[in-house]
């Protein structure tokens, strides 16, 4: 099983207004409802509604890096995790 | 054969022609250029979203859903979108022409309630046996917010309360400054992918329950779809127009050189008419030898 567990992930974040963030990365914090998740490469699939704070996340060249959000839905799948945030606020 | 005069009034209003269509061009790229950068910013949100709509609830698997309820569609509403305004080339007429045939097919087996949105559609429908439930025109594409709101909010009551069976928009999608491609969607129900689900799928975690993420996530589906159908149809009727444009101006251009060729043939043959009387006249003289 460990032998399965892919390196990086691919993180993209949308909002309503444009791609936020496109990137390879080993590593990311987002902030739930109930406080922040980290999540590592091998993370189970999951999907959860964000809170307000900010998405930080650890490139594969080992930079850290933020971004931040208010509301949202993450889905995590093997190798990818899609960020969907500010849809309530765009107008 | 036309005169001189007559040549050189119409060379000069197909001028004025000209210098409207190509103002109106300068007008449609600039509006183009702004609608086109929106489009493509916001695209990836635009198709991201209904993918991941469809990916959560095929995970749930609940057909009772109030948005994902499928049922006999007996009564369905035809959302229209088309411009305000005109001078577009086939923008408006195409997509009216479609919506038509479609209206036509679905006649049979439901009832259908049809809200246009812009002026175009407005008009065609207010001839039509259908019934208009609402309508929405002028300024339209500084309002789409605004009417996007509304417009989800009362299909959404709408449709959950079972009043409609199905809602389709019918918009011109923008492809490329060549032309729009018409698109017919489904709105609602939502469509859930009933694929097979692979075999190393791995049963995901919720936070907090499926329900609730899949609610604050179709919460939002109506209006973002159906702002993406309205910008979409934004950026390619700037795109026909400036086509359209583009294309009366050339056209313009060439009228004006044939124009100017035969001009130039009247005026030459004018001349040399007049100078062979001179000297028809010339000779007369001499011949009588004064």
């Amino acid at each position: 099983m460990s032998a399965e567990i892919p390196a990086a992930f691919h993180l993209r974040v949308i909002s309503p207004e444009r791609l936020l963030v496109e990137a390879e990365v080993i590593e990311v914090q987002v902030p739930g409802l109930d406080g922040y998740l980290g999540i590592w490469p091998g993370h189970r699939p999951l999907n959860a509604c964000l809170g307000s704070g900010e998405i930080i996340y650890r490139t594969t060249d080992n930079r850290e890096e933020k971004v931040p959000v208010k509301g949202g839905i993450i889905q995590v799948e093997n190798d990818r995790i899609l960020v969907l945030t500010g849809m309530g606020d765009d107008d | 054969m036309p005169t001189l005069i007559d040549l050189r009034r119409r060379i000069q209003s197909i001028r004025n022609s000209q210098q409207v269509t190509q103002a109106m061009k300068t007008v449609a790229t600039a509006r183009y250029k702004k609608a086109h950068r929106l489009v493509v910013e916001r695209r990836p949100f635009w198709h991201t979203f209904p993918e991941l709509a469809v990916s959560l609830t095929r995970m749930l698997n609940l057909p009772e859903h109030p948005y994902l309820h499928v049922r006999r569609e007996r009564k369905i509403l035809v959302v229209v979108i088309t411009s305000d305004k005109g001078l577009c080339g086939s923008f408006n007429s195409n997509l009216l022409t479609t919506a038509s045939t479609f209206l036509e097919q679905k006649k049979a087996a439901s009832e259908i309630l049809v809200i246009p949105v812009g002026k175009k559609a407005v008009n065609h429908f207010k001839r039509s046996e259908f019934r208009v439930e609402k309508h929405y025109f002028e300024r339209v594409d500084k309002r789409i917010p605004e009417i996007s709101d509304e417009l989800s909010r009362y299909l959404e009551y709408q449709f959950i309360f079972q009043k409609l069976d199905a809602v389709y928009v019918l918009y011109n999608e923008f492809r490329s400054i060549l032309g729009p491609r018409i698109t017919l969607s489904r709105l609602l129900p939502v469509v859930s992918d009933s694929g097979e689900l692979s075999a190393t799928y791995l049963e995901p975690d919720w936070q907090p329950e499926a329900n609730r993420v899949v609610d604050y996530l179709l919460k939002f589906y109506l209006k973002n779809q159906l702002q993406h159908f309205l910008f979409e149809s934004q950026a390619a009727e700037q795109a026909s127009r400036m086509m359209a444009m583009e294309n009366a101006t050339k056209n313009a251009e060439e009228l004006i050189s044939d124009l100017v060729l035969l001009l130039n043939k009247i005026r030459q043959a004018s001349i040399t008419k007049e100078l062979l009387e001179i000297q028809t006249a010339v000779e007369a003289i001499r011949q009588q030898g004064v």
